[in-house]
């Protein structure tokens, strides 16, 4: 599949999720891949709540492995950058006991 | 920016406006660049990395931001700091009489107000304070002989007195002739300047006095950032206070100078007649 299939691939999964948006997959969720939607609708289908613990870890683990797989694609910096890490505190100066 | 975010030195941040110097039990300190520079020569202090610092007493440190944003209030906070942690007499230089009766009466003694050109006969170590410098010291104007001599000066500004620490306060670095911050000593302050006066900046003023900006921004709780400022030497972001006697006079010192003074100094109508031998500015 090159980049343009992927492009508009990635472009029905948005069309679908604002078409079926209430309801459907919450907006906010980011996606690494097709999987992580389908195993939603597929869940939908066979009446799991998403909210389940064990739907939960099953969704966790295709949206990190989609995620993984997006991310090999992506340069180092992007790479660099996701990743989380502590925020530096803002050292104030000023007063003294 | 959440508490959390930040962590203070030694003490308690203060949860509204710029604190006093004494606050809580805890004791204003100006930036450790600053304290270099301020202290007596060879003073030693503790900086904000914990390391041991040896003060070299002279140098320039200028107070750059906009109109209103506590330059000159800033510039007070260090003399009062210099009155209570040295022995190093202060110079306003070229303010009128009246600031003087706006200072504490206790240290009217170690407090003059000299003209700048007598800067050159200074006996002892002085903390000097050339507020809006702009006005005075434009770079467009250094080819006036007062420009010059001041350019002069920055060259042996170690050498007077013992060695001097100018404090000048500027709206932009732009308005500031080169060679005072060439030749010495630089501790250089950042308050709040307005983002669209940057793009007429001094160009290698300009990433610096952005980041500044950046980082105020992000800690302040005021109104024009008036209770911290940036020290651009230390990279750090320092709070400021508010000193308890200061007035409008100091704060505007120029509309309490006498009118021929003002004319002097602002329309420079002496340098102008001298040039022109005319009287443009009648």
């Amino acid at each position: 599949m090159n980049s343009r299939d992927v492009r508009r691939e990635f472009d029905r999964m948005a069309a679908q999720r604002m078409r079926l948006h209430s309801g459907g997959v919450p907006l906010h969720v980011a996606l690494g891949g097709r999987p992580s939607v389908s195993l939603r609708f597929k869940m939908k289908r066979l009446g799991f709540g998403l909210d389940r613990p064990e739907v939960n870890d099953l969704l966790e683990l295709v949206d990190s492995v989609e995620y993984q797989k997006s991310m090999s694609q992506m340069p180092m910096s992007i790479r660099y950058a996701t990743v989380s890490r502590p925020r530096r505190e803002r050292r104030v100066w000023g007063f003294k006991k | 920016m959440s508490e959390a975010d930040t962590s203070t030195e030694g003490g308690s941040r203060p949860t509204q406006g710029p604190a006093s110097a004494k606050e809580g039990g805890s004791v204003w300190v100006p930036a450790p660049r600053l304290m270099e520079l301020l202290y007596s020569e060879g003073t030693s202090f503790i900086d904000h990395t914990g390391q041991s610092r040896e003060a070299v007493g002279t140098g320039i440190i200028p107070i750059v931001g906009s109109a209103r944003s506590g330059k000159t209030a800033l510039a007070y906070s260090l003399i009062e700091w210099v009155i209570e942690n040295t022995n190093r007499p202060i110079a306003l230089l070229g303010l009128p009489d009246k600031t003087l009766e706006s200072i504490p009466e206790a240290w009217r003694n170690r407090v003059s107000n000299p003209e700048v050109e007598k800067m050159v006969e200074f006996k002892r170590p002085a903390v000097c304070l050339l507020d809006d410098t702009a006005v005075i010291l434009n770079s467009r104007d250094s080819g006036t002989n007062f420009a010059k001599y001041l350019s002069r000066i920055a060259g042996v500004i170690s050498h007077i007195g013992g060695g001097l620490t100018l404090i000048l306060t500027t709206q932009s670095m732009s308005g500031i002739d080169l060679s005072l911050t060439r030749y010495t000593n630089l501790a250089s302050v950042v308050r709040m300047v307005d983002r669209w006066t940057l793009r007429t900046e001094r160009t290698s003023w300009v990433d610096d006095i952005s980041h500044a900006q950046n980082e105020l921004e992000a800690v302040s709780r005021m109104k024009y950032l008036r209770d911290v400022y940036f020290s651009l030497h230390d990279d750090l972001i320092c709070y400021a206070t508010f000193p308890h006697f200061y007035d409008d006079v100091l704060s505007r010192p120029y509309q309490y100078m006498s009118k021929e003074m003002r004319r002097r100094i602002i329309l420079r109508a002496k340098d102008k007649q001298k040039k022109k031998g005319g009287d443009e500015d009648e």
